[in-house]
């Protein structure tokens, strides 16, 4: 088929402590027909041994040389694995002409058995190979192509070309600098052809070989990352204890997340499928993380507080995803940077990559159209726009008001829009400016009598609207200073008739500037100093008595006051040995012009100790605590002034084991002490699109008077390669409640003690990928109502409540599906997809209504199968 | 938890009707002085609803001294001034009651110095209405004896204890087998020309009627126009209710005396009964009540 010189040299043998000295050269026998039950080939008769070819490729003879009539000798410099895998192959004299890279290129295709050491032990081995190019036998060129980028990048240098034909044959192949390919002597008949590469989808075709013809191919590969698509380049980031140099953390892709099923691509909504985190009802996006109200969690942009992270509703962020490199989510037991919360914490990293060219993409789905659009300035400077507009009501309306006869819901409108200027300079620093503007909008019809036409319109909207910037700096040697800024207005507000009003305004500066020197690689100490800081101007107005034919909201709450509240805290990181302890401190203070002043100092310490090379033990153990929020403090109604934080001791330990490779399991397990809870006025106005408290409220005034528990264990087992990622996740918890002294205990509202995710999605031939999400979780506990009492002075009934929380909702049980489909163009890629929401069309109830006499209970129940479709064209 | 509200409700739907009655309901506790000063004799008429049909009905009324919704204590003493036990078969029940001298020192001592009872035009009574299946309720059997043996006045003090916070064994009850409804009554401390009296309402339509029962065609919609005169001068409400179909709105508020409902007859023959209250909101009551027959 091909003449060869079979002369191979053994430069080393690298394994199991063979000696790294020459060894003399000894002839490699090529072996025609080896024992397919033997993977390694034949063991040699005599140890040591070197590699034998168990499988050879034909190169393709260089169209230069053929056509001057060159012949050649090219020597190849082969490492062999000790499985027989061509690890690497070079030329070290190249002869030109385009017999090297022929000869490496058929080279890579070769299989051999292992070499052996003296003690007959498979090793490693470097050998030199002789590929002689003679023109007495030509091989004949059956194939020729190119592999190009789809989104107009040009050619593909190291894109894998693999072929598999008749009889098995299989030949692997990379494309050239030109990103071009060839293969000789291949058989006649049909073989498929795939292309791959990092960073892009794979791209299949077929063709013919036919003797004495050159088929030729061009394949355009779908990149992922260059085109900055919706969650391009992004990360989820699960931790699950702590935020520290060396932290151990869960990375799942964008290019992952951007395909879980049910979350419509937005990558900050597939936190929810994560251990130790509650569903909402209604999936409104909230977060109800380890037992803790959504309002107890943080959401933060690159560590400035956001008032918000998700549009009404929870149907999108608000800040574009193109903007994102990460989602970091910390469940509890985090470290000293974040503080003011006993919940968890979402923090939205900044894609902070250099600009790669113009591209950007339009996005239109049966919900929601965006655009995003990078415009590079320069070589490390960029500017990109982003912009968003739902019309989710206009599918959604019909489906929710189902009983016209009382209220009529629209549902919500939103819209937002970033302008960002990013900063990379070559020496590593980075700097960011961002417009951030998001807008909502949410009405109501409801049942007036009073009102022309029988009903009155409620609009509630929120507009936020923040400048923010960031800088990042090295510092001296090891340490970087990172300073963001975010400042503007971020408002909500009610309208519904003269009597009514409810808004709430925050104009506020929020302020970081932070000091931090990681653990260093030969080092042991490693350093976060930093300091926050929250100042401005809040007010808000609650008064609602308009509605107290349908809701019991107490009475009205209005404050207006200036808000201080600074912060400063440090982290040591100190390894000894396989140890890593990281001791910190937080202090916070509040005050108010009011003269409100409350602080908290909280200790927290973490620990990391990596048993083995696969297996990391965790463990941290802190205090956290969180301010009452301003209506609970204002004295201009029914706050407390003497309120103090609300605190949580946190304790948490888990173990992280990587099994193979693809395979990782976690299993946490924590503990949260909660004292202080601030209580009373339950039945207050909140602007919250989250389940209220169930009555019997607690109407007393407000109090540190609360107590709590919260216990369980978090197991999470993934699995990743290149062509399926998923996980499942387990949570068990308890979460109790003592609000007043001298209850007994109860279940709190959000008590979920079983919830299982499991998520997979598959990569399949021809840009196709499909995936499935499945859930459980507990029903939420609600109290039962045993009898009632008609009020004839007004008419209504007066409900009789039984225990608090002794019943539960059945559990919810939702199977969710996705198809992705790209279609790789010339110059851009067309994506499509189907969505489908709650597959199976399951009646999960949500919560529990009653009939307007109290004698039935009415079950809500969640969305019906909702298969949402979209495409998008980006360049 | 507006906004919230809003999705859960629209999301539920399905709400019944404030105007349909489809289980056993006090509907009125009608007086015939909707103010009265101590010693006054007054006629209650207890209306009550009886969809399911059952065959006997256990009806316990009952006074405390109140204050803004809440008994401040029932009256230990005379039980029969206080409790009544009656068997609501029928569907009405009334009877008749002298109106008890009320302590305002004691009352003045319950709520403090806070409220000047001296400066109030009147003191609140409660009124409460138990209605039971047949042998439901054991607080009617205890009241019951409490009446028997009226010189027994531990029996009503444990009957006045259970009145008093009625919910633990309300939560007890079967709730379809009873209702408890209560009211707020006026007791004066104003002169009798200034106190008030209660609406007149008629419903003209029905006059030719007389004890005959209305009869609506099957998924007819039928306009009811009423009228009121309250001679008071005060706004007056109307609010229907109904065992068959349903009235359109919940309450409506009379045009210069006239008030105007739908009712919703059911698609099915059936019969039942309505009422329309005919309410001041200020303790006047006067209640039409009529048999329906849908054809």
């Amino acid at each position: 088929m091909w003449n060869t010189l079979l002369i191979a040299t053994l430069t080393s043998a690298q394994a199991h402590g063979a000696e790294d000295a020459p060894v003399e050269a000894l002839e490699v026998e090529l072996l025609e027909d080896e024992d397919p039950e033997l993977p390694y080939g034949p063991v040699p008769a005599s140890f040591p041994a070197l590699p034998t070819i168990l499988e050879s490729a034909a190169a393709a003879y260089p169209a230069e040389a053929l056509a001057e009539g060159l012949e050649a000798e090219v020597v190849v410099t082969i490492d062999v694995d000790p499985e027989g895998t061509v690890l690497n192959a070079f030329v070290g004299e190249p002869v030109g002409h385009g017999f090297d890279e022929a000869a490496v290129q058929a080279v890579r295709n070769f299989r051999f058995s292992p070499a052996y050491d003296a003690d007959g032990a498979r090793a490693g081995a470097r050998i030199e190979f002789a590929y002689r190019f003679t023109l007495d036998h030509v091989p004949l060129v059956s194939l020729e192509g190119t592999v190009e980028s789809a989104g107009g990048g040009g050619t593909l240098f190291g894109a894998t070309v693999l072929l598999e034909g008749p009889e098995d044959a299989r030949v692997v192949l990379e494309t050239s600098e030109e990103g071009a390919f060839r293969a000789a002597d291949l058989m006649p008949g049909s073989w498929r052809l795939s292309a791959s590469m990092a960073g892009f989808g794979m791209e299949e075709t077929e063709f013919e070989v036919v003797e004495g013809s050159v088929a030729q191919v061009t394949l355009y590969l779908a990149p992922h990352k260059a085109w900055q698509t919706e969650v391009a380049s992004e990360q989820i980031v699960v931790e699950a204890t702590r935020l520290k140099p060396e932290v151990t953390e869960r990375r799942l892709s964008a290019e992952d997340l951007r395909v879980v099923p049910g979350t419509n691509g937005d990558i900050v909504r597939a936190v929810q499928s994560m251990p130790g985190v509650a569903r909402t009802p209604y999936n409104t996006g909230q977060l109800l993380v380890r037992g803790t109200a959504p309002a107890d969690s943080r959401f933060y942009l690159g560590g400035t507080e956001l008032p918000l992270v998700y549009h009404f509703g929870g149907f999108a962020t608000i800040v574009a995803s193109d903007s994102l490199s990460e989602v970091l989510f910390l469940p509890g037991g985090y470290g000293v940077r974040y503080g003011r919360s006993l919940g968890g914490v979402v923090d939205l990293i900044t894609d902070r990559t250099p600009p790669e060219g113009f591209h950007g993409f339009v996005s239109v789905d049966i919900f929601q159209s965006s655009a995003f659009l990078n415009i590079p300035l320069g070589k490390n400077h960029a500017l990109s726009l982003s912009g968003r507009q739902s019309y989710i009501h206009l599918v959604l309306d019909p489906l929710v008001n189902v009983d016209e006869s009382t209220y009529q819901v629209r549902l919500p409108r939103f819209g937002d829009a970033q302008v960002r200027w990013l900063h990379t300079p070559d020496n590593g620093d980075t700097h960011e400016a961002m417009v951030l503007l998001a807008e909502d909008g949410f009405s109501a019809e409801f049942r007036n009598e009073d009102a022309p036409g029988g009903f009155q319109e409620s609009v509630i909207s929120i507009d936020t609207s923040k400048l923010w910037l960031r800088s990042d700096v090295g510092v001296g040697k090891d340490w970087r200073v990172e300073v963001v800024t975010a400042v503007g207005p971020h408002g909500t507000d009610a309208e519904y008739d003269d009597e009514t009003e409810a808004f709430e305004e925050v104009l506020r500066l929020d302020a970081r500037v932070e000091l931090t020197r990681p653990v260093p690689e030969e080092g042991s100490l490693g350093w976060r100093l930093g300091a926050e800081l929250q100042f401005g101007n809040e007010q808000f107005v609650y008064d609602m008595t308009a509605f107290d034919d349908y809701f019991t909201y107490g009475g009205r709450e209005e404050g207006n006051m200036q808000v201080l509240r600074p912060a400063v805290y440090a982290e040591q990181s100190q390894k000894v040995g396989p140890v890593l302890i990281t001791p910190g401190v937080r202090a916070d203070w509040m005050s108010t012009d009011l003269g409100y002043e409350a602080s908290s100092i909280d200790p927290r310490v973490s620990l990391e100790w990596r048993a083995t090379e696969r297996s990391v033990l965790r463990a941290s153990a802190g205090n956290y605590s969180q301010f009452p929020q301003n209506r609970e403090i204002s004295t201009d109604s029914r706050g407390n002034a003497e309120l103090g934080p609300s605190r949580a001791l946190q304790l948490t330990t888990g173990w992280d084991q990587e099994l193979t490779a693809r395979l990782q399991a976690e299993l946490t397990v924590y503990h949260s002490s909660l004292s202080d809870l601030v209580v009373g006025h339950e039945d207050r106005f909140e602007f919250a699109l989250a389940p209220p408290p169930q009555p019997p409220f607690d109407q007393g005034a407000y109090a540190n008077d609360g107590t709590g528990k919260v216990w369980g264990a978090e197991g999470l087992v993934r699995y990743e390669s290149p062509q399926t990622f998923g996980w499942v996740g387990l949570t068990l918890s308890r979460s109790t409640r003592i609000d007043r002294e001298g209850q007994d205990p109860q279940l709190y509202r959000y008590d979920q003690p079983l919830i299982a995710t499991a998520v997979i999605s598959h990569k399949l031939p021809r840009n196709w990928r499909v995936g499935g999400r499945y859930r459980y979780g507990s029903g939420n506990p609600y109290t039962p109502i045993t009898n009632r009492i008609y009020d004839l002075r007004d008419y209504s009934w007066i409900p009789i409540y039984g225990d608090e929380g002794v019943e539960r909702l059945p559990a919810y049980i939702t199977l969710d599906l996705r198809v992705d489909k790209d279609w790789p163009m010339r110059t851009w890629v067309l994506t499509t997809y189907v969505d489908i929401q709650n597959a199976t069309n399951r009646r999960n109830v949500e919560l529990v209504n009653w009939s307007s006499d109290y004698s039935d209970e009415i079950p809500v129940y969640g969305l019906p199968v909702l298969p949402a479709f979209g495409f998008k064209g980006a360049w | 938890m507006l906004t919230w509200a809003m999705l859960a409700l629209a999301c539920g739907g399905g709400n019944q009707h404030p105007s349909e009655v489809d289980q056993l309901r006090v509907i009125a506790i009608e007086a015939d002085l909707p103010e009265a000063g101590m010693g006054d004799t007054v006629t209650f008429d207890v209306h009550v609803a009886n969809p399911e049909g059952f065959e006997q009905l256990d009806l316990l009324v009952w006074s405390c001294t109140a204050w803004e919704g809440s008994c401040l204590e029932t009256q230990i003493g005379d039980t029969r001034q206080w409790l009544h036990v009656e068997d609501a078969s029928d569907g009405e029940v009334q009877f008749v009651r002298q109106v008890p001298q009320v302590d305002l020192d004691q009352l003045q001592e319950w709520l403090g110095d806070d409220v000047d009872v001296y400066a109030e035009d009147y003191v609140t009574i409660q009124l409460g209405a138990l209605l039971c299946e047949g042998g439901s309720c054991d607080v009617i059997f205890d009241a019951w004896d409490a009446l028997t043996y009226w010189s027994r006045a531990d029996l009503a003090e444990d009957v006045a204890e259970q009145l008093i916070d009625p919910q633990p064994w309300l939560s007890e009850l079967p709730m379809n087998e009873v209702s408890y409804a209560a009211r707020a009554y006026r007791l004066s401390l104003r002169e009798a020309s200034s106190r008030n009296v209660n609406p007149v309402g008629e419903a003209r339509f029905a006059a030719g009627l007389e004890d005959a029962p209305l009869e609506v065609a099957a998924g007819a919609i039928l306009q009811m126009p009423f009228w009121a005169e309250d001679p008071s001068g005060e706004t007056v409400y109307a609010y229907g209710y109904t065992t068959v179909g349903r009235f359109d709105e919940r309450r409506v508020k009379d045009d210069e005396g006239a008030f105007f409902q739908y009712f919703r007859a059911p698609s099915e023959p059936a019969s039942g009964e309505m009422w329309m209250v005919f309410d001041d909101r200020d303790g006047g009551l006067d209640v039409w009540h009529k048999e329906v027959i849908i054809k």
